[in-house]
Formats: C-alpha cells, structure tokens, sequence
C-alpha cells in the first residue's frame, strides 16, 4: 500500500482540544496583523501596500480581486498548466490516451495551487479558494476525483469563491467530482443512498447542530435521485453532470416537518433538489454555520456569538453575498484585537515560500513538504475538510521544523532560496537576525528566540559563515513566531 | 495502463497516486531517513502488571454485520424488506465464500478468517450491537463523542484515553513519551488531554533534517525556543525532541517480530509491528493508538473480492501478526477495536450501505475472557438483538455502550479505578469480558 494510506487512516482525527488564546504580537498593529489574515504570509512588498492603502482600503482592494493585475500568475500558467480548463470529458479522454501520462493532470492541480498561493496578488482570492476546498472537501483519489477534483477547482470553488454562496452551493451540487465522491451518481429513487444528503446539511449548509433528522436526510436523498454523471463512452458529455428523469423520485417531499422552517416541495423532477438547494442557502442555520466558519479561519478559532451573529445577519441581508459577508469578517480584525492563528502545513510551507523570496521553477514538487506534515491539498480523506485548529495541528511539530531545512538545503528540485542575496548588506550577528525580522515578520522575535538564535549564530561580532546562517534560517521558520499569523 | 474501460479505473488510481507522490513527497520521505544504527535494546523481563493498551479506530463506520456475521439470524440473509443484503451478505459457513462459524450464531468473513486463531486460543473476543447510542449518524459528531467517552458533551475535549494517562502515574518511572499515535499526524482526540503522547507519522523517518554536524546544536535551540510558548506548543516541541532521541536508540529497521509473525506490507501492518517494537524496548510507551481508515461503504462495498474485503484481511492479518508477536514476548497486553457507528442493516442500491448504529468490538489480550462473541438482547440477556427489530426501523440497536467494554479494559487492565474521570457521567456495567 502507498503512503496514501497513511492519510486514508487520518480520517476524522482530533479536531479539537480547547484552542488557548495564541501568543499576543506584542507589538504588533491592528494594519500588519490585517496582512496576515488577509494572506498567505508576510512579504516587505505586501506590507507597503497594506500601508500605502490603509486598513479599510487594504480591505477593499483584495475584495475587488479582479481589479488586481495578477498577469504574472497568469503567464505562468498560460505557459504550462493546460489542463485546468478542461471538461470532465475532455478529462477522461486524456486519461485513456494511452501516450498520455495522467499524472500529468495532478502536476498541474498541485502546481497551480501552490504557484498562486505563493505568487498571487489576489491573495484573499486565494484563501477563500483554499477556505471553499476545505468546506466542500473532496479527497482526490476517491474514485475518479483524481480526474475530477480539476474541473470542479475551476468551475466551483474558484468561480464562486468570492461571489454568491448559493451559486457556489449549486456549482457544487452538480459537480460530477462532489457527485461520484458522495455517491450520488448512484442515487436513485429505489434504495435511495444517503450520503450526499447527510453531507450537504451536515457540512456544507446547516450545520450538525442546524436543525435537521434522520428522516430530513431520507427526504433530502429523494430531492436528490438522478442526480447524475453521462457514463463514460458518451460522445462529448462523458461524466458530466446529467438529471435522469428516471431514476428520480417525483413525489412530494416534505423537509423540516414542524419546524417554523418546514419545507414542502411539489411533485417535481430536477427542479426539487434545485428548490431545497436555494432554501437551504436560505436557512439561518446556513448564515449562522458559514459565518462561524468563516471567522474560525480569519478571525480566531473561537468567535464571540455577537461577532457570528452580526457576519450572518450581513450573511442573510445579502442572500449569501461572499464579498459583503468577508467585508465584515475582515473589519472584525480591525474593530477588536484579534488573537493570534496557527499557521496549517501548506500556510507555513508558502509563506516560508513568500517571505524569503523563493526561486522556484518547478511548482508541483514543493507541496511534498505540506504533505510530511499531513496537510497536501485535497487530500483530506474524509468529506469534512482539514481542520482547522490548534489543537489537531500543534501535535505534530518535527515535519514543520523540516520544512525550513529541506527548501534552504536546496533538497526540493527546483526550488532556490539564495540565503546569501537575501543577506546582502547584512552585517554581523545582529544585522543577520535584523533582516530575518524584515523579511519573514516585519516585526520583532520575541526576546527568547533571538537570544537563542544570537547563541546559535554566535554571540557578537564578524558576520557567520554562510552555512551558519542557513542554519540559523532554517531554525527562524521553525521557531514559535513563524507558526503564528 | 490507457485506453481502456472503467473497470481497470481503481487500479490505474492506486498507481497513478503511487506514481505520483513517489515523484513530490515520497522521494522526499526516502531520502530523509538517515542510516539507522542497529541499537537494540530490548529487555526480556516485564516491570509492571498494567498492560499496555493498544486502540485501534476505524475510521468512517465500519460495517459490524460483515465484520462479525450474524449468520444464524435468517434475516440477514432475507430477500427483501429492511434486512435484505442481496449483493453484500456474507454466505453462511460450510457454503463458497462462507464464514467461519464461531458460536453457531456469527461467524468471521472469510477476508478476517486469520482472526480465529486468537479467538480459538480464548484471547480474543467481540462484543455484537455494541457502540455510541447517540442518534446523529453522523461520522463527525460519532467519533468526537466516541473519542471523548461522553455523550453529547460539547465542553469536553480531552480523551477517554488521554484522561487515563492524566490521572496514573507513569507505567515507567521517569518516562518521555507515554503515548503515540502511529502511522498518523496528529494525536487522535482518543488520546487528547494525555501528557508525554505525540503523533508519529513513520517511526523510520522520524529525525531532525538539516545538517547532521549542527542537529543536537539546532536542537537544543528549538527547545529554548519553545520554552516559553503556550502549553500546547511546548508540550508539543518538547514531547517532540524527547521521543527524537527515544526512536534514534531502537532499531526499527532491523526489528524481527517474534512468534513467526508476518506483517501486512501496509501502513496498518507497519504500525503494529513499530508498536510491537516499541512496547518489546519498554522505554515506557503505555498506551498506542492506531487509526486505520476507508470503512465508509457508501457503495461497491464488495466484502468478498474487493474494497472491503481488502480493507477487513489488512485488519485481521494485521491484528494477528501482532498477537503472535506480542504474545511471543509477554500476554500483558490489551487490544481494542471499535468504530464510530455500524452501518444501515440493509442494502442500498449502490451496492452498499449508509451510516448505521450498532457495531461491532474487537479486544483482544492476555486477560481476555476470549473465545466468546458477547451480545445482549433488547432485554439485557445474553443473546443476539436480532434483526427483527430494528432501531429507527433501519439499523442493528445499541444493547451494549461501548463504554461498558472501555471502562472495563481502563479498570481491570490499566489498573485505574478512577473511572468516573475517564468516562464521566456514566455508571457501567462490566461485562465479564476482562478476568
């Protein structure tokens, strides 16, 4: 068996632990730590920015993340990543091209993920992308996702990561990937298969508390009975989405029976499940949940009920507009002093990435060293998406500490951080660790760290060897103040 | 290994991902392991009477009604109706693809038949309709309260286990790393709350990276580092420089099971045998948790040639290698094995089954009174629940709280009686299963 299966067996792991409150950036203002929510990590270039445009104009720049130019992404990509556009047709016709290696597909999902994480300037963009992959959690090597999880990345969650929640719900109810991973292709009036039901109430609109039975998952399922995939071999449709009429279930539904939010849908065909699907974007256990959500990832892992309550009634005021919902998660960091969030693997792996001004040529390598951490994008193995907690991350510390010495000993091909240009002009011990702070925190190491990192280098005096000073930077992405944004 | 049909799509996956993540992180994994020396140090005599636990979790509701057949109940073999499993029962014993009998009742699918050997020496014995009688369904919600040992209890985030290790002392004085979760990245919620436990991903490429000539310099920095961090964090870091050095000393390459003992070549396989290793160099390891996953039948279940069959033969092989070498070296071992939820008592249309209730437990060890399938019926009276009845009119009822089992297993085999921390609120009832 391969190491996939040392992720098949993480399935459902802790997700918990009562999150203590993260170290206070002492120091630190309201403006810089507003970068790091917003980002994949500190760069010198995004700080300026952030202070040329100010908390509320930083805001809405990112928002308006088509007004970004983000034209060198772009080209690398137009270079080389030609398979994102695809169809799942198009998709599986090169998976039986017998002179094509399908692999290739996963290079460029894995690769275009990590280049604009790491060189982005729509960078909010970005960790909307990545929040939305996690919400609607498809592990890639279920079944055919492999081929799939491509097409849904372009056509759900970076089509709608920032537009109209129920469009995203939809884009997602109908994504052959979500279809084939939750078995509702097999879905059919007989013997209906629960699992997508459960799952969109549970994890991807109400919530497990939002308010719905075992017989509201029985009725859901039948909303949803020919909810299909075209089976392969269709000329031009192989695998896409398909409503077969006749393995639907046309009889009336009733959903949330007795309850001031009950249901009742009309006998129907495809129309049934598009009607639950708008009234559960609609339900205020839908607001409540993905705002709660949304401020666990940009806020901090315990959101006051006041601060959840005022993003979802924007929530519900919007009908689920995602760029007035983030408006107001983001000017949470603004209004209150935020505490501090543990950076997850890839988080910590880019922004290393970001801050030491990586040469990469080669991106479908680097997420490798994400993975020793057991956080490889999509590769989550159960439907709820990698947590996003302290406490399920903290446990394991060594293949973060890694992290660093892999990409400064250059072990990671095509990748090079040239920790000698990233030195230039810097003079003795203290100028070294003052430029570690300018480039990877923009703002002090706590006292402890630098005393330590001092002893490490050498207390006073000449500028270190070069290999001294790689050292030392692989132990500056390690230590406690890197793992915080 | 192109242009063919879909029927050759699930092994063209396990090649492709192979393939594919040899190329990104297992060369990565490869050459970080440094040249292990062989370093044994393993002890023949034990030190203590409390056992060590090893807890095994299967991840995503695991089908208790292939995994122990009641194949003396006819309706589980009924053509139609609620029960009816028309692709995916297991055939009685004595027919192609049947069971082995256990106790005229219930029978082993012949993918975990290597699990009677256990069961026939008396260490081994399931528990049938047992489990968490919280009504969700929902794999989340199951395993968090499952993990924690409460029910419905959303302030509790520590583990049955974890709080165990929090209240005893050490079964070896002085020792650095009393749990580990093999073969994961993280501590399971199992274990959460328990002091000295770290996740260990692969015990043979468990070392610092970097320059080998600055490693213990870089090390001691990372520990002054952490020092003043938030607990989590440097109980964390600290839990991680100790079991670095702990690991270094065993010779985890070179380790030969006991017993004629023959691991599967899989991640499973591979963290019993570290466990094994690692509880023969008693260093102080107590309690280990292993999660093996993929249970979540949906559909193409296929319990006799495919997935799930696959699945369950990597779970009784795996458990048999490790009784045979574990019991080569000493019986003061417990072992338990439990799941989230059992699975819909009948078939869907895909071949498979949706999430379920009662399920069935698996202990295995030294003071097991094995050789026995324990069941109780919906009047608490040995026997079978039956699938006449069914809860929700859908799944196999709850007539034993998993807790029962676990709550006998922390008193009798862990020695600690304080078990109103470890699974508070609730009052059990032994079984009888641990003499």
């Amino acid at each position: 068996m391969s190491t996939l299966s040392a992720l098949a067996n993480v399935m459902g792991t802790a997700v918990t632990a009562v999150p203590p409150a993260g170290p206070t950036n002492q120091g630190s203002d309201v403006l810089l730590r507003l970068v790091g929510r917003m980002t994949y990590g500190f760069t010198a270039q995004e700080w300026e920015l952030a202070k040329s445009l100010g908390a509320q104009g930083y805001i809405a720049h990112h928002l308006n993340y088509t007004g970004i130019d983000d034209s060198e992404v772009e080209a690398v990509l137009a270079g080389g990543y030609w398979t994102l556009g695809y169809t799942p047709h198009q998709l599986w016709q090169l998976y039986c091209d017998s002179n094509f290696d399908a692999s290739v597909i996963l290079e460029h999902l894995i690769g275009s993920t990590t280049l604009r994480a790491v060189r982005s300037r729509r960078q909010l963009f970005e960790r909307m992308v990545e929040f939305w992959s996690d919400h609607f959690s498809i592990y890639l090597f279920a079944d055919l996702a492999f081929l799939l999880k491509t097409h849904d990345d372009a056509n759900v969650t970076r089509k709608h990561a920032l537009g109209k929640f129920k469009d995203l719900l939809r884009a997602s109810a109908k994504s052959p990937a979500m279809l084939t991973y939750l078995n509702n292709n097999t879905n059919v009036k007989e013997h209906p298969n629960e699992n997508y039901a459960r799952e969109l109430m549970e994890l991807h609109t109400l919530g497990v508390d939002g308010g719905y039975t075992q017989r509201d998952v029985q009725e859901v399922a039948r909303c949803f009975t020919g909810w299909t995939i075209y089976p392969i071999g269709t000329p031009l449709n192989a695998l896409a989405y398909r409503f077969d009429a006749s393995k639907h279930d046309a009889g009336p539904k009733t959903i949330f029976q007795g309850t001031p939010n009950e249901l009742y849908i009309a006998p129907g065909g495809e129309i049934q499940g598009q009607k639950l699907l708008d009234a559960l974007a609609r339900h205020p256990s839908t607001a409540r949940f993905i705002s709660k959500k949304l401020l666990r990832r940009f806020w901090g892992e315990n959101p006051p009920i006041e601060m959840v309550d005022q993003v979802a009634g924007v929530f519900t005021a919007t009908d689920g507009d995602l760029k007035a919902v983030m408006g107001a998660v983001l000017s949470m960091n603004v209004i209150l002093s935020t505490p501090s969030k543990y950076k997850r693997p890839f988080h910590l792996l880019v922004s290393t990435l970001r801050a030491l001004d990586a040469k990469i040529d080669r991106w479908d390598y680097l997420a490798g060293l994400a993975y020793n951490a057991g956080h490889y994008p999509f590769l989550w193995p159960a439907p709820n998406g990698y947590p996003d907690a302290l406490g399920y991350w903290s446990s394991l510390q060594l293949t973060r500490w890694n992290i660093g010495s892999w990409l400064i000993d250059s072990r990671v091909p095509g990748t090079v951080i040239n920790v000698g240009k990233c030195m230039a002009g810097a003079i003795g011990t203290e100028g070294v660790m003052d430029r570690i702070e300018d480039m990877m925190l923009g703002q002090p190491l706590k006292t402890a760290e630098r005393n330590s990192l001092r002893k490490f280098l050498g207390v006073s005096g000449p500028t270190p060897p070069l290999s001294r000073i790689q050292d030392a930077l692989s132990l500056a992405i390690a230590c406690p103040s890197f793992q915080w944004y | 290994m192109h242009g063919h049909s879909s029927c050759a799509c699930r092994e063209y996956n396990e090649l492709s991902r192979r393939s594919f993540l040899s190329v990104g992180a297992g060369t990565l994994l490869a050459s970080s392991v440094p040249a292990w020396l062989p370093r044994v140090a393993i002890a023949s005599s034990e030190r203590s009477e409390r056992q060590v636990i090893v807890s095994i979790f299967l991840r995503g509701g695991a089908d208790g009604l292939t995994l122990c057949v009641p194949h003396g109940d006819p309706l589980y073999y009924a053509a139609s109706g609620p029960t009816a499993r028309p692709t995916i029962a297991i055939a009685p014993p004595g027919l192609p693809n049947g069971c082995t009998n256990l106790d005229g009742m219930f029978g082993l699918p012949p993918a975990m038949a290597s699990l009677s050997e256990a069961y026939q020496n008396g260490h081994l014995a399931v528990v049938h309709a047992a489990g968490l009688t919280d009504t969700s369904r929902s794999h989340f919600d199951a395993m968090k309260f499952m993990e924690v040992g409460a029910l419905g209890n959303p302030s509790l985030f520590t583990g049955w286990l974890g709080r165990h290790l929090a209240q005893t002392d050490p079964i070896l004085p002085g020792s650095l790393l009393r749990g580990i979760s093999l073969g994961s990245y993280a501590v399971p919620t199992t274990m959460n709350g328990g002091p000295s436990t770290t996740p260990v991903p692969d015990v043979l490429s468990y070392g610092l990276a970097g320059n080998p000539k600055t490693a213990v310099q870089r090390q001691a920095s990372l520990r002054e580092m952490y020092e003043s961090t938030p607990a989590i964090l440097k109980n964390a870091a600290k839990v991680t420089n100790d079991t670095i050095a702990l690991l270094d000393a065993i010779d985890f390459e070179h380790y030969q099971p006991g017993g004629g003992a023959v691991y599967p070549e899989t991640l499973f396989g591979k963290s019993l045998k570290a466990s094994a290793a690692l509880i023969k160099a008693q260093v102080g390891v107590e309690a280990v948790c292993v999660d093996r996953g993929d249970w979540d039948t949906h559909s193409n279940a296929q319990p006799v040639t495919g997935g799930l069959a696959a699945n369950m033969a990597d779970l009784a092989n795996g458990l048999t290698a490790f009784y045979r070498d574990i019991f080569s070296f000493s019986t003061n071992i417990v072992v338990v094995v439990m799941s989230e939820f059992g699975r819909r008592a009948g078939e869907n249309a895909s071949h498979g089954t949706d999430h379920g209730h009662g399920n069935a437990m698996f202990v295995m060890g030294g003071r097991v009174n094995g050789g026995h399938v324990y069941s109780r019926d919906l009047n608490g009276n040995p026997g079978w629940v039956g699938l006449g009845d069914l809860y929700e009119d859908l799944d196999v009822h709850i007539t034993t709280d998993y807790r029962d089992i676990l709550a006998e297993i922390v008193q009798k085999c862990l020695d600690d009686p304080q078990l109103d921390k470890v699974f508070p609120g609730w009052t059990p009832q032994f079984q009888g299963i641990i003499s």
